[in-house]
């Protein structure tokens, strides 16, 4: 059985908050804001949405794309590490909030900007193993509540979106081999502990970006005897600009081949890579695209799409 | 470790910061010549990538002049070498 991607779905709420109002309170100018941190708004969902309304949004979204009907949805995962209760998972209360039926399998999978490109791999394989026809996997993280609003290093970078992957037969891209990575010993360079808000140690994280993700995607290119000319598109996690410029320079690679959707809605953590992949799906001469995540963990995973068909 | 301000200044072109190296005075805190924190974020890195190095994150404040990052890697940088 042949599975892969077929539609996204996606929501980024419309509140905003315009970091350019804040340039003089951080004593950066705007050439630091628009070249460097490459956010001008970030999204920011209401203060009574919760994760899990999130999700329903974003499936809401794909089902008015042509999503599956909803009574053929096999399994159901949520990347989140911010799921507002902790108990029960996510996934369970999307199930009933979207009135799947009971057979349906639900699981979370706690990864941050990397929990994309796992999941893929994750509900891809499960769906496989146990035959399932239908899954659907989001991502929702929101971090607008764990921000500290006067901390330079993450008050201008985040903001909130969901996204709902419609993983089944008949796929838009398939995916080949996965690489994956984590540097446990360096967790503590973004923490969140319970109940306080995000600790980014932005150096830290920028060098492990900069030393690992080039050094993993020509792994991954390599695993799936690709060339890297042969690649049409390369979606990195949207960290900031200035990480996705680096990577860009590092991999010697034609900016316009390099996406970049940061502008408009922040780091969106889990949720930036299927944010832009949602757009290529409706490009057939993007053939081949690339994806990374990389964030909290340290961890990150790369994957190789090739497109079968288009939406 | 013995580098010199002008191998620093090759290691800040390979950087490609969008300065010429040449006008930056080793005494001077590059961020008060026109470096921002992420230029900075991104020269370290590629002095360890062109070192084979590690430079802690507790070591970084001494790498705020060119000349400070030189005597740094004469002290510590053997020690900093990538295993």
């Amino acid at each position: 059985m042949t599975i892969g991607i077929r539609n996204i779905g996606s929501y980024i709420p419309e509140g905003r908050i315009a970091n350019h109002a804040r340039l003089a309170e951080f004593e950066i100018d705007a050439a630091f804001l628009e070249g460097k941190l490459g956010v001008h708004n970030r999204a920011i969902k209401s203060a009574d949405e919760t994760t899990t309304d999130l999700c329903v949004k974003a499936a809401q979204d794909l089902i008015a794309r042509g999503g599956p009907s909803m009574e053929d949805v096999d399994c159901v995962v949520v990347v989140t590490q911010n799921p507002g209760a902790q108990i029960p998972h996510v996934s369970a209360r999307v199930h009933g909030a979207l009135g799947l039926k009971t057979s349906c399998a639900c699981f979370d999978i706690s990864l941050g900007c990397s929990g994309y490109v796992y999941g893929l791999a994750t509900v891809q394989a499960f769906m496989r193993e146990h035959g399932l026809r239908n899954g659907l996997l989001f991502t929702a993280d929101p971090y607008s509540p764990i921000i500290d609003s006067n901390d330079k290093n993450t008050a201008l970078l985040f903001g909130d979106a969901a996204t709902c992957t419609w993983i089944g037969e008949s796929p838009v891209f398939t995916t080949g081999r996965f690489t994956f990575g984590t540097i446990g010993a360096e967790h503590a360079e973004l923490t969140c502990p319970a109940g306080g808000q995000l600790f980014m140690n932005g150096r830290a994280i920028f060098n492990f970006a900069a030393k690992n993700v080039p050094a993993d995607i020509r792994r991954l290119l390599e695993l799936n005897e690709t060339e890297i000319g042969d690649v049409d598109r390369f979606i990195f996690h949207q960290g900031s600009k200035f990480i996705v410029d680096t990577l860009t320079k590092l991999l010697q690679l034609d900016p316009s081949r390099v996406a970049l959707a940061i502008e408009d809605c922040g780091n969106t953590v889990s949720s930036s890579i299927p944010l832009i992949l949602a757009r290529e799906l409706t490009k057939p001469e993007i053939r081949r695209i690339v994806l990374c995540g990389f964030g909290a963990g340290l961890s990150w995973s790369s994957a190789l799409l090739t497109r079968i068909t288009t939406v | 470790m013995n580098v010199t301000i002008l191998q620093l200044r090759e290691i800040m072109d390979k950087a490609d910061l969008g300065k010429d190296s040449s006008v930056f005075d080793p005494a001077i805190p590059l961020r008060k010549q026109g470096l921002d924190s992420l230029d900075m974020a991104s020269f370290v890195f590629f002095i360890e990538t062109e070192l084979d190095i590690t430079i802690p994150h507790t070591e970084y404040a001494r790498l705020a002049t060119l000349q400070g990052i030189a005597d740094a890697l004469a002290e510590n940088g053997d020690q900093w070498r990538s295993k």
